[in-house]
């Protein structure tokens, strides 16, 4: 009877002692999510292209009023009804401006890590556009090195062509990836074949026309 | 206050009267073999002196392979979790050193954290034992245990070396124990193991970042008296793993483009560099434990446990550096069971469990799971009935559980005006409380051949990640979607082995069906996909429905001579979703694995033989056509071939070495079970060279 008044004894103790230590989860923090980008836009400004031996040089048009698109909501979707017209024959600087979750522009991040992401630009899904459009990265470090990620660019129309959803694809690529990746492949259909994860995936109708051609029930760009 | 009262009502509910039994001679050698109650009539299977040897530097889950009916599921080469009978994760107990192992389980991609090495011995026991180790043993357990400390000798030891072509590293483990003579009858232990591997190569290319680093520490403090046995064990478990670039991915597209490829886009070097995306986990244990002998055959147990699981998973960021989690998860769980015993006939005894998981801010992503308290109580009852050939064990169980969330999420469905999403704080909190249940005969038509049948009722409470996920798991590049309103899991197994011990031949035969009522499971649907604004992901939705699992494992030994074995396990498990009449994912095909083994210096050195042997994996044919985004793999066949040489240098000292290659030729192929089939092979030839040293 000695024994199992002790053990009882011991029992409570350390049934007590068990429930002794607070034992409770912390209030959880809110997280400010660092890794999503909350909208995005896309900027197209017609630039004058001059040629210059083997390369081109863009400048600015005074006056020249940028077309804007706008990506935002839970699927980055542009305005419904949103129809770009692109004239054969000019160049736009092509900008990427993206925000993150709290409303602040992020896209700085994409040429700060210019290691491992690139911008694709293709015709909805896996279309290559060399030949009818001509895209040339013009993104530069903070040492005012020239690198390839297409947050700047300019995009010439070499073609007409009828109406097709023009796909922007920030890539993020894995660590070396983009060794392998020349400013050459900025439409290539085999985008996927460089490993990584897509941080933007931006569509938007887009037209290229002839500067004679125009629609009047859209809402359109120049 | 609830753990008191139970605790006083457990107190004043022993009254367990001796109840004598005959114990005939079949009956001893049972208990010897055993040794355990609450398993005299489920299928038990422990790993052999000469197969944990083999498998020496093995994970865990690889080890355990040796065992019919047990496989792995996983993410490559570095992360393998057990699979009983179909069963994994959630589903199955894995006791390390008497302790319910509580990391973060639930996640595929979440192997257990235990040193294979501090265990000398493995063991596997199949079938619904919720009754005694409580909710979650739906599958079987997994049992995990080390010797005694010699504390009659002043020291003893062993020392382990492995080295291995695939990953060109290896693994070192060295213990240490002995006699406090101060203090007779103390006893003390240390052990430590490291391990350092680089990029694992496939049969014709490297995979690469899956290289794994793993330092581990135990010590051991045992006093064996005659009325009282004291244990004092303290466990580290660290490690740091990459997980494969090349699966790295987050859309469907990106996917698929790796599937129709076959093999991933780009060669890489071999390199020892761990680097994003990349796992680390710290786990740390301590035991204490009291064992005390009445002089009337009863014995008291308590044992109390304390687990710290500290997880980081660290994933190619955007924005911050890539040295910053993108997980950052601590689960401290604190454990107290006791149990009475009397004699080898019955138990009763109270299990609780204290679980608190927060979330470590600044990761800069909402955490996939929140944080939580979780409290579990059970009691449980087991009684053995011995009538000379006629064993039965009947036993009950009572367990209350509750779980208390707290955890941002958006309102994804909802998008406002401006197109920001709206972010809450949830609060949830879930009770569920179950009966599990287990009866069970043993018969000997034979001195070597028996009958072992069991029904079990086991359970389980859905987990955090069921109930509540809702977001970017980015370990697995996958949107997990979890339902608050899952129900428990209850299952009812029945399993019947056939064993015949002979001289030459030992054969287990088990069969088994289980009832799964309210299976709950993650349904990968590739025409389902959830565009965040990070990307797109497949969603893998947790859904509940009923299910049968059935099949059959093999176990058989032949001797043709003293120099002569021949060994064979196979197993095939069937598993459909009963409610919607369809076949469930990731359920293990049929395999099998034989081998040939010859003892060149007969008994006297059972340790020196060579063995070749043979695995074939079958393909995965019962599966929903459309319901992945590609087709099962096609089987396969690899060849092994094993070295072993032991050296007796006088009673106490030993040498032990091995040489073994496995997948001899070198096969190019890929597992149902992997995860990382989309994306790659498995793994190539591998040879080892291992040499231990006992003293």
């Amino acid at each position: 009877m000695t024994h199992i008044k002790t053990i009882k004894l011991t029992i409570l103790a350390i049934s007590m002692l068990f429930l002794a230590p607070s034992c409770s989860k912390d209030d959880p923090t809110p997280e400010t999510d660092q890794e999503e980008v909350g909208t995005a836009k896309l900027v197209f400004t017609e630039v004058e292209r001059e040629a210059h031996g083997d390369h081109y040089h863009y400048n600015p048009i005074p006056g020249t009023e940028p077309t804007e698109v706008l990506f935002e909501g839970d699927r980055l979707l542009p305005k419904e009804g949103t129809h770009l017209h692109l004239h054969v024959g000019k160049t736009y600087k092509l900008e990427l401006v993206a925000t993150d979750f709290a409303g602040r522009e992020t896209q700085h991040t994409f040429v700060d890590r210019h290691d491992i992401h690139q911008a694709f630009i293709l015709k909805n899904p896996t279309t290559s556009l060399n030949g009818t459009l001509e895209y040339v990265y013009a993104d530069r470090d903070a040492d005012n090195a020239r690198v390839n990620v297409g947050v700047t660019g300019y995009l010439t129309v070499v073609d007409e062509a009828e109406t097709f959803v023009l796909r922007y694809v920030m890539r993020h690529l894995n660590p070396n990836v983009k060794n392998n990746i020349t400013p050459a492949d900025w439409s290539s259909p085999n985008f996927t074949q460089f490993t990584g994860a897509n941080d933007l995936d931006l569509k938007v109708e887009i037209h290229l026309v002839h500067h004679d051609h125009d629609h009047d029930d859209h809402d359109h760009g120049h | 206050m609830l753990y008191t009262c139970l605790g006083l009502m457990w107190v004043l509910a022993v009254d367990t009267a001796a109840i004598p039994h005959k114990q005939d001679s079949i009956h001893i050698q049972d208990v010897e073999v055993i040794g355990r109650q609450g398993a005299l009539s489920h299928s038990t299977h422990r790993l052999s002196a000469r197969e944990l040897q083999e498998n020496s530097g093995k994970s865990l889950a690889e080890s355990l392979t040796d065992i019919s009916g047990v496989s792995t599921v996983g993410m490559g080469n570095s992360i393998m979790k057990p699979v009983i009978n179909g069963l994994h994760s959630n589903r199955i107990l894995i006791l390390n050193n008497g302790i319910r192992q509580e990391g973060q389980q639930w996640g595929i991609e979440h192997a257990p954290e235990i040193d294979p090495f501090t265990a000398d011995r493995l063991e596997v026991v199949k079938g619904a034992q919720g009754v005694r180790y409580g909710a979650d043993a739906l599958g079987g357990v997994i049992l995990t245990s080390a010797d005694d400390i010699a504390v009659d000798r002043k020291w003893k030891g062993s020392m382990n070396l492995v080295g291995q072509s695939n990953g060109r590293g290896g693994t070192a483990y060295a213990r240490f124990e002995g006699g406090v003579r101060s203090v007779p009858r103390l006893g003390w232990r240390v052990q430590a193991s490291g391990r350092k591997l680089g990029n694992y190569e496939s049969a014709s290319y490297i995979l690469g970042n899956t290289g794994s680093e793993e330092f581990n520490y135990a010590g051991t403090l045992q006093y064996q008296g005659d009325a009282n046995q004291l244990e004092l064990y303290y466990s580290h478990f660290g490690t740091q793993l990459g997980i494969f670039e090349g699966a790295h991915i987050g859309t469907v597209e990106d996917i698929q483009a790796r599937i129709d490829h076959g093999r991933p886009f780009e060669d890489y070097s071999f390199s020892y560099e761990i680097r994003a995306p990349r796992q680390q986990v710290a786990h740390d244990l301590l035991k204490a434990s009291w064992k005390h002998s009445f002089q009337n055959n009863r014995t008291l147990e308590m044992q109390y446990g304390f687990q710290r699981n500290h997880r980081r998973e660290y994933d190619l960021r955007r924005v911050e550096s890539d040295d910053i989690p993108m997980a950052d998860m601590v689960l401290t769980t604190q454990s107290l069971d006791v149990a009475l015993k009397q004699s080898n006939n019955s138990t009763i005894g109270l299990q609780s469990l204290v679980q608190v998981n927060n979330n470590t801010p600044g990761t800069g992503t909402t955490p996939i799971i929140p944080n939580f308290d979780s409290y579990t109580v059970g009691l449980f009852a087991i009684h053995q009935f011995h009538l000379d050939r006629w064993h039965a064990e009947v036993g009950g169980r009572y367990d209350f559980k509750y779980l208390d969330i707290a955890g941002y999420r958006y309102r994804r469905d909802a998008v406002q005006g401006d197109g920001t999403i709206e972010q809450y704080l949830l609060t949830d909190s879930r009770s569920f409380h179950n009966v599990s249940g287990t009866a069970g005969i043993l018969y000997h038509f034979l001195p070597q051949l028996s009958w072992k049948s069991n029904v079990g009722l086991a359970w389980r409470a859905p987990s955090v990640n069921e109930l509540y996920s809702d977001g970017v798991h980015h370990g697995s590049a996958t949107y997990e979607l979890g339902d608050a309103d899952l129900r428990s899991e209850k299952g009812l197994k029945w399993i019947n082995s056939f064993i015949w011990n002979g001289e030459q031949t030992q054969v287990t035969v088990d069969l088994y069906g289980q009832l799964l009522y309210d299976y709950i499971y993650a349904q990968p649907n590739p025409d389902s996909v959830r565009q965040t604004i990070r990307g797109t992901f497949p969603i893998f939705a947790y859904q509940q429905h009923n299910a049968l699992f059935y099949g059959t494992d093999l176990r058989l030994k032949q001797a043709f001579s003293e120099h002569f074995h021949y060994d064979i396990n196979a197993s095939f498990v069937h598993a459909r979703n009963i409610t919607l009449n369809s076949y469930l994912p990731y359920i293990p095909p049929a395999r099998l694995q034989h081998a040939f083994s010859w003892s060149y210096l007969g008994e006297s050195q059972p340790q020196s033989y060579l063995k070749f042997a043979h695995r074939f994996v079958a393909e995965q044919t019962r599966y929903e056509a459309y319901s992945d985004y590609v087709a099962p793999p096609e089987a396969y066949h690899l060849f092994d071939l094993v070295a072993s040489k032991e050296i007796k240098t006088n009673t106490d000292n030993s040498w032990y070495l091995m040489l073994s290659v496995e997948n001899l030729f070198n096969h190019s192929y890929k597992d149902y079970m992997d995860r990382f089939r989309y994306f790659a092979h498995q793994t190539g030839r591998n040879i080892s060279v291992k040499i231990s040293y006992q003293f």
